[in-house]
């Protein structure tokens, strides 16, 4: 197929999932992001560390909305996660005085490292952004971005879905772990 | 031979697409690559099989031959009694020495292309009979040597790759010492999953 052939698309989007899913979608992402906002608030430091990013909200969808998607599973969740950290955080340390640089290439090297680790999970790309364009607080916390709230975040994530998940009979999670 | 079940092609669209939707959750897959899994498993599956199974098992051993001297009339002959296409020429110890076809023989009785009904065709434009020469050849001035052969313990596999890549139609089959012990066409060798082989 040519360059433009290309960009006609060829097939369609798998068929709607039933109610029942949508429900339990909805259950388990309510209470996966409603546990770690509530931990967030009851944090020892008060108000000063925040433990929900904007990444987990995307983590939510899968975990809790593509339960047997390979991106879903603990593997790539927190393995995405926490190498995409560390990718962002190393970008806007090496690459700070130049901002669109950093992002581009936190968010790009941070896709690269996830297909050759195989643990490829979209949220991955928002959390090596967000060590970039974060701002200040998110600076601040170095390398050390990478363990809270990234992973601290991801692996309660995926607590709840272990846990959730499993509670219909239609439904498992995860496929695998490793 | 050939499968009983169905091929790939007749898996259609609505096929693939109510398949999906009989998992419980969201499948992360398009029907497009749903296919083209299914296509390739297949076709190494098939793989798999034809790597499994022997010459032995599917050959037919019955096979219609001639010895060297036989004159042309009589590989006709016997080529036309069997409906066969082609057949081994043999030694006298059972050798193949040889394989003769219908193209190796059609050229010899006045067609130029190797095709029986360009034959038909030639005599009824020339509204008459053939003009065959009258001392004609013998089975070993018009057979194709040396012949191309395959060992009855090599695997289907290997027949196919062999069939296909050489264009030939069939294959003798010879034992340790190069005596036919059976023949295999391309329709022998095409074993599939959940044909009647496996």
């Amino acid at each position: 197929m040519s360059y433009f052939q290309k960009m006609r698309g060829t097939t369609r989007s798998p068929p709607r999932v039933g109610a029942w899913e949508v429900f339990w979608s909805w259950v388990g992402a309510f209470a996966g992001i409603g546990l770690v906002g509530w931990l967030e608030q009851i944090s020892i430091q008060g108000a000063a560390r925040a433990l929900l990013i904007g990444s987990f909200g995307a983590t939510a969808v899968l975990v809790y909305g593509a339960v047997r998607s390979p991106l879903a599973q603990p593997r790539n969740v927190i393995g995405g996660h926490v190498l995409s950290a560390v990718v962002g955080v190393a970008c806007q340390q090496l690459l700070h005085p130049w901002p669109p640089i950093a992002a581009a290439a936190a968010v790009a090297t941070a896709i690269a490292l996830m297909h050759l680790t195989r643990t490829l999970h979209p949220p991955g790309g928002a959390t090596a952004l967000i060590a970039v364009i974060g701002g200040p607080k998110v600076h601040a916390l170095g390398f050390g971005y990478a363990l809270i709230p990234v992973a601290l975040g991801a692996v309660l994530l995926v607590a709840v879905g272990v846990l959730v998940n499993n509670l219909p009979r239609s439904r498992r999670y995860p496929e695998f772990w490793v | 031979m050939g499968s009983k079940g169905f091929t790939c092609g007749e898996l259609s669209e609505e096929d693939l697409y109510d398949a999906l939707g009989e998992l419980s959750g969201y499948v992360d897959v398009t029907t497009g690559d749903l296919r083209k899994i299914y296509e390739l498993a297949w076709k190494h599956a098939s793989q798999r099989l034809r790597q499994a199974v022997r010459v032995n098992e599917v050959m037919t051993r019955d096979v219609v031959t001639v010895d060297r001297g036989a004159p042309a009339a009589e590989v006709a002959e016997r080529m036309a009694e069997r409906c066969v296409s082609g057949l081994p020429v043999l030694d006298t110890d059972g050798r193949v020495a040889g394989v003769v076809s219908e193209r190796d023989l059609l050229p010899r009785v006045g067609s130029a292309r190797p095709s029986a009904m360009a034959l038909v065709a030639a005599a009824l434009k020339e509204g008459g009979t053939l003009r065959i020469a009258l001392s004609g050849p013998r089975a070993e001035d018009l057979m194709s040597a040396p012949p191309l052969t395959i060992r009855d313990d090599a695997s289907v596999q290997e027949a196919l790759a062999l069939l296909l890549g050489r264009g030939i139609n069939r294959l003798p089959v010879v034992d340790g010492e190069g005596r036919l012990v059976g023949i295999v066409t391309r329709a022998d060798v095409m074993v599939e999953p959940g044909g009647a082989l496996s």
